[in-house]
């Protein structure tokens, strides 16, 4: 009796989970299922998801029309760029605080901090303005340097810096070990999981960055994936949805297929992050 | 003995000084010129008339007076706070439900499962993702329409209709977060000790009463947290999905504070006013911090 009672739970809640996971999923598979379809199947009131005559039409128009390959080069050199200067700022600032130990620490740590309230509108302006002023618009220097400072990125790496006995300094001290060499050993090899957990938070924004890269760059050749694909988006009346998917899917692609190998960690990381930061 | 001094000497290392600095020295120089600059750079533009290209022209607190009588930044803050309010049940009450949900499946594997793939649309760009419901809101053959089209029903301008405008970017920004804000309440469920749950069972309460009672309450820093995400994405980050599914229109039903900073600058080449109100929502920011380390018992806490 209470082994059916449970049969029907159990199975109900399979039967919710499942619609849920149609409802979440379903967008996405459209887009898929639109990127597959002819110009004429795409704009006709159908709404079935298997598309009829299956062609990779758009996905040869994009490559041979567009710089699509450019756009990718920008996207991973632009994230690459991020990822490399905020990680190891933060890392470095995070480190400082912990291991020495001066009147000015607790200065510093709020110099830091308190830049985490600045909303991005409010340094936009003047950030756009300074980066043409040192000539970098439409270039990829233009992207990476304002995301070298993130306060977040620290705090999450100073809270597990903080955990490092100090014991261990004591000892690398006596041992003669200089502060690059702490640093390299004690500090990065105790917060690996850390540092690992936050690179992939790191990498993903900067992957996804959308509104900075639109603002500062402008020629066809500059345009990372995300701002590339609005050019598609622009033009909603013509017929460019199909290419416009073809690359969408294809800017997924290497996320998705990312995730799916390190999704315990990607998970991990953004848990923790919201649950610590 | 040779030991102790020796251990004394190296503790005057670590408090080195020249050493800290440089250490700290790329920190100084990324944040003083992308943080602490701009910001200084952004108050002092609010006091000038400037289109980035006229003289700078000083105007006193004119723009701070002068922006409560556009109506495209009333609407803004107006929108902020209704955003706060519509995003309520899609980023606290239905992830809560569904954590639950989810936590009641007894497969291992099939929760796994569930949990992968509901968590598909956060690590994707906001941006592309709402393109990708552009099309799907579409009012020529986007997929909506064209199930309304086979009811039999009228179809609708979605996004350029200002009676549906605005739910369509809260149903886009549910959609995105749902997997993530689900996951911390999921950890936050898990958290909350076995000993008090079976506690309260052996003095026979019910699945109900253990659920309000007692996982609630003890949940409550997860839900403040995922609270206050919600109030600096409708101030902030809602940004993106405005600009590409409604430009912040029709008629300013869907613009937020972000969004109206964005137009006055870069669409009206009115820095001036565009400053102004950045100050105002830095402001806003910073009572949001002193309410949230209130509530939260302090973030960012410094113990020598």
């Amino acid at each position: 009796m209470k082994n059916k009672k449970r049969f029907v739970t159990q199975g109900l809640l399979h039967v919710l989970n499942v619609a849920l996971l149609i409802l979440i999923i379903f967008p996405l598979l459209w887009m898929l299922s639109s990127s597959l379809k002819t110009p004429k199947e795409l704009f006709s009131n159908g709404i079935n998801l298997i598309p009829q005559q299956a062609t990779l039409e758009n996905y040869r128009f994009v490559l041979e029309n567009y710089a699509f390959v450019r756009w990718l080069v920008n996207s991973i050199v632009t994230t690459v760029g991020i990822f490399a200067l905020q990680v190891l700022i933060a890392l470095m600032s995070a480190f400082a605080l912990n291991y020495y130990k001066t009147r000015w620490n607790r200065i510093m740590f709020y110099f830091i901090l308190i830049t985490m309230v600045i909303p991005f509108q409010v340094t936009m302006i003047p950030n756009y303005i300074l980066v043409s002023k040192m000539g970098l618009v439409d270039t990829w220097g233009a992207v990476i340097l304002p995301y070298a400072a993130n306060a977040t990125t620290f705090f999450f790496l100073f809270q597990q810096a903080r955990t490092i006995p100090k014991e261990y300094y004591e000892v690398a001290n006596i041992e003669g070990a200089g502060s690059v060499w702490v640093f390299k050993n004690v500090m990065c090899g105790i917060c690996k999981g850390s540092i690992a957990a936050v690179s992939i938070l790191t990498i993903i924004d900067a992957w996804n960055l959308y509104f900075w890269p639109l603002l500062v760059l402008s020629s066809p050749t500059s345009r990372t994936l995300t701002i590339a694909l609005k050019q598609f988006a622009d033009y909603e009346v013509g017929d460019n949805w199909g290419p416009f998917m073809a690359t969408a899917t294809l800017a997924f692609l290497p996320v998705i297929i990312a995730y799916m190998f390190f999704r315990r960690h990607i998970i991990e990381a953004f848990v923790s992050s919201g649950v610590k930061g | 003995m040779l030991n102790h001094t020796n251990g004394g000497q190296k503790k005057e290392f670590r408090k080195g000084k020249v050493a800290f600095w440089i250490w700290l020295f790329p920190a100084i120089i990324a944040y003083g010129l992308f943080k602490y600059w701009p910001m200084v750079y952004s108050f002092i533009l609010s006091f000038a008339n400037w289109n980035f290209v006229s003289d700078l022209k000083w105007v006193g607190f004119r723009n701070y007076v002068d922006m409560f009588s556009k109506t495209m930044f009333i609407k803004g803050i107006f929108n902020t706070f209704k955003y706060i309010v519509y995003l309520f049940p899609f980023f606290v009450i239905l992830p809560l439900v569904f954590a639950v949900m989810l936590l009641g499946v007894r497969n291992k594997f099939a929760q796994e499962f569930y949990k992968t793939l509901f968590f598909i649309p956060n690590i994707l760009a906001l941006s592309i993702v709402c393109m990708i419901w552009l099309w799907i809101f579409s009012s020529s053959y986007g997929l909506i329409n064209n199930l309304l089209t086979i009811l039999g029903i009228d179809t609708v301008n979605w996004l350029t209709n200002s009676k549906t405008a605005f739910a369509c970017i809260i149903v886009v920004c549910g959609w995105k977060y749902l997997g993530m804000n689900m996951l911390l309440f999921i950890a936050g469920l898990l958290n909350v000790s076995q000993d008090c749950v079976e506690a309260a069972y052996i003095d026979g309460a019910n699945g109900w009463q253990c659920f309000w009672r007692i996982k609630m309450p003890l949940l409550a820093p997860t839900t403040v947290y995922v609270v206050i995400t919600s109030v600096i994405f409708a101030a902030e980050r809602a940004f993106t999905a405005i600009s590409v599914l409604t430009s912040g229109g029709p008629s300013y039903t869907t613009t937020n504070l972000s969004y109206v900073i964005y137009e006055f600058a870069f669409k009206y080449y009115n820095i001036g006013t565009a400053s102004a109100i950045a100050s105002f929502t830095s402001i806003f920011f910073l009572l949001l911090t002193i309410i949230m380390m209130r509530t939260m018992g302090g973030f960012g806490y410094y113990e020598e």
